[in-house]
């Protein structure tokens, strides 16, 4: 659980707590009016019950607990000393990079990231110096099956300047359809004459596998050859004919 | 009559055969039936054929060598021993003394009868040229045999079956015992191929020691394995999951399984989808770098060590360190010590693991109980496969008690790292995918399994020849399953509170060594 949520639950539990106290404040008012002693030893008998309300409530929570436990260990679990886990790591802090890197080598390579964590893991790769945490922080990247992780693949592909860096982000590329955001990103790496040829080639790769997926066509379709410069049309043919005979 | 019926059938027809046609083995006898050679040429001796730890035996069957040809398969498995001791640093010279060869005589039909031993035939190959194929479960019921009627010390490290032919342009492959799930793999050579030492090296090294290939395919020198990861979403657990019988499609997301890890990190130890193997922290264990990138005919996304060695090629790098060689890189020689110097006991832990989900929710949809899943590149190693994994779960627990502000009394709670332990043991699971399901890959995945050795595919009580039937044929009259040994297993977990944050992590145990943990994941309940 995270510590804002066991913050927001004892803040409920808290007021919820001030509600009851102030019923009983309310009860205790209301009986004033009627015999002062009967109040005294309602608030106390009130007191009492809430009291007592509250200890079944914690015995029913750490009874639960129990029962969890004898559930591990009725499959077959028992139970260790470990050290809880380094917040650092598992949640990417940056700023603790430099102190803790093969831990983070470690958890980048052993786990998958999700969510809000796939933004630092782009940040790691563009804060590491060291060329393994590049590379397989990259690699968690392309392991995520999320479409926010593809997003960020593009970003870093834009960013990093190591061709041999490129390379690895367009081989983890997965573009869903020739449409969707990627495949747009494949066609506009195809299309830059200036890049270098091959990036151009590797993208073109995964545009013509993808298509194959799809069409299983002889020939390039004409749909897809539209996308392609006029400069790279005989190249991207042979990578087709290439792939179709495989 | 149902497969394993046939199969019994066959072997005490075999069994049979063999008891009438066994001889007294007489290492030395010229007209022996079954004779054996160390790489040195020495008879070898009965000590060294009751242990198969110190000494591989090596054998191998003629096909297509009529009765009165005995005298050439003789010379030939003579000049193939010969061939294969070339002054360098690769297996069959450095430890030529403790490698038995044992050639085993028998005669059959030629080649192109189409009743050749082992259902042995010169195919025409879907990609290239032509390939040898045979019906590998002959072979092992054959050696089984033998086993049982002739020679009880038989513990083959390989098979070697020789091909009576000595057309060229003709691929010969082996199939790894781990892709077969055998304790040994099988070579298949012609006559031409023994005329260097290359291919026999090269393809003994695929059955006996479990290698994989680290050359690149013409064609697919830009192709990233990666693109096979499309058809992950295609497979599907087999039987051997047993309750965790979902579809792949419907826990990606959840779970990360990829079929580039089932073909390229899966038990060859010299091979894997990164350039850093070691993915935990061992104690005692110099992390390993897979400098260049090819293997398994990818030439993009499989890594291997530096060095020119027997298994790769020279496509597609210029590096001086990367290629073709008479040798073996360090990857390799560390396997080939363990085999040869090490009774095969293993010089590293089982540490190319990770974790392989869930991530993130685990909806209730998906089920009450909750299943993580493991990955581990040496599940399947043949020399040193995961014995037991060391799972752990963790999370905070809240132990309660009753606080009291002033005169208010109210449930509070301490958080406590609390961690739940438990050994597994490893447990086959396989992985299936059906070809029609390839889509525009069917050729590639072809080309790569056929390359593999992996030649039949059960369909019903028989075996579909995958490699001996083109795409269409295959699609028109079968729809074969493709099977693969898996990388990953399930746990099982009593994770029962929802909306609670479960980490978790594991380590393997191969026997010698316990790797280091993987990182803690987390997985939260959510309804």
């Amino acid at each position: 659980m995270t510590r804002s949520r066991a913050l927001l639950i004892a803040l409920v539990l808290s007021l919820f707590s001030v509600y009851l106290l102030l019923s009983d404040s309310g009860t205790e008012k209301a009986s004033a009016r009627r015999a002062v002693p009967a109040t005294a030893q309602s608030t106390a008998t009130g007191r009492e019950k809430k009291h007592q309300q509250v200890v079944k409530l914690v015995e029913k929570k750490n009874q639960e607990i129990r029962e969890e436990r004898k559930r591990f260990e009725r499959e077959g679990w028992s139970f260790v000393e470990t050290a809880p886990p380094d917040h650092d790591v598992i949640e990417l802090n940056p700023n603790a990079l430099s102190e803790k890197e093969r831990y983070f080598q470690v958890q980048l390579q052993t786990t998958t990231f999700w969510g809000e964590e796939l933004a630092k893991v782009k940040q790691i790769v563009l804060k590491a110096r060291s060329p393994k945490t590049r590379f397989v922080a990259i690699e968690s990247l392309g392991r995520s099956e999320e479409p926010a992780a593809q997003a960020h693949l593009i970003d870093l592909y834009r960013l990093v300047s190591k061709i041999e860096e490129k390379q690895q982000i367009l081989g983890l590329l997965r573009p869903k359809s020739l449409d969707d955001f990627v495949g747009s990103f494949l066609f506009s790496e195809i299309e830059n004459v200036s890049q270098h040829q091959l990036l151009r080639e590797q993208a073109s790769v995964l545009v013509v596998s993808v298509a194959l997926m799809q069409t299983g066509s002889e020939d390039v379709p004409d749909s897809i050859k539209a996308r392609v410069p006029e400069d790279w049309h005989e190249k991207f043919d042979d990578i087709w004919k290439n792939l179709r005979r495989k | 009559m149902d497969g394993q019926l046939k199969k019994t059938g066959m072997f005490i027809v075999l069994v049979a055969f063999l008891s009438l046609h066994s001889e007294v083995f007489a290492a030395a006898d010229e007209d022996a039936k079954i004779w054996c050679k160390s790489g040195n040429g020495t008879v070898c001796s009965e000590y060294e054929l009751n242990n198969p730890i110190e000494y591989k035996q090596v054998l191998i069957f003629p096909t297509g060598f009529a009765a009165d040809e005995y005298e050439l398969f003789r010379d030939e498995v003579d000049r193939m021993i010969f061939n294969m001791d070339v002054n360098s640093n690769l297996y069959s010279h450095t430890y030529l003394s403790k490698l038995l060869y044992i050639g085993y005589w028998l005669p059959g039909p030629a080649l192109d009868s189409g009743e050749a031993n082992f259902g042995a035939k010169i195919s025409v190959h879907p990609i290239r040229n032509k390939a040898l194929t045979l019906n590998q479960d002959a072979v092992i019921a054959t050696v089984d045999a033998i086993k049982e009627s002739v020679t009880p010390w038989l513990a083959p490290w390989g098979v070697m079956v020789l091909y009576n032919s000595r057309e060229s342009q003709v691929t010969a492959n082996a199939s790894p015992p781990s892709f077969i799930m055998n304790s040994y793999g099988i070579a298949k050579i012609n006559r031409k191929n023994i005329d260097g030492p290359y291919v026999a090296i090269h393809e003994l090294a695929h059955a006996a020691l479990n290698f994989v290939d680290e050359y690149t395919e013409r064609g697919l020198e830009n192709v990233n394995i990666n693109v096979l990861n499309y058809l992950t979403s295609q497979a599907y657990f087999d039987k051997s999951w047993g309750g965790f019988r979902l579809g792949i499609a419907s826990i990606l997301g959840i779970y990360d399984l990829k079929i580039s890890e089932i073909l390229a990190a899966n038990g060859s130890g010299h091979v894997d989808v990164t350039k850093y193997p070691s993915r935990v922290e061992s104690p005692r264990r110099e992390k390993e770098y897979y400098a260049y990138q090819g293997g398994m005919f990818f030439g993009k996304g499989t890594y291997h060590h530096a060095g020119r060695n027997i298994m790769n090629g020279n496509r597609g790098s210029d590096a001086p360190d990367d290629g073709y060689s008479l040798a073996h890189n360090d990857s390799q020689l560390e396997i080939v010590r363990q085999v040869f110097e090490n009774g095969g006991v293993p010089f590293r832990p089982n540490d190319r693991i990770r974790n392989a989900g869930p991530h993130g929710n685990w909806p209730s949809a998906i089920g009450g109980a909750t299943n993580v899943m493991v990955f581990d590149a040496d599940k399947n190693n043949h020399y040193q496969p995961t014995k037991s994994y060391d799972i752990q779960i963790g999370w905070y627990e809240r132990h309660w008690k009753v606080c009291k502000w002033k005169f208010v009394r109210y449930p509070c709670y301490k958080s406590v790292w609390t961690t739940a332990e438990k050994q597994v043991k490893s447990a086959v699971r396989a992985i299936d995918l059906k070809e029609t399901q390839l889509y525009g890959f069917a050729k590639l995945v072809r080309d790569v399994l056929c390359d593999l050795g992996v030649m039949e595919i059960p369909n019903g009580n028989g075996k579909v020849k995958l490699c001996e039937m083109t795409v269409d044929e295959m699609t028109d009259a079968f729809v074969p399953t493709l099977q693969f040994p898996s990388p990953y297993q399930e746990v099982s977990v009593p994770a029962s509170q929802w909306m609670t944050k479960y980490f978790y992590r594991f380590r393997t145990d191969n026997g010698t060594f316990k790797s280091g943990w993987t990182g803690w994941s987390t997985f939260i309940r959510t309804l």
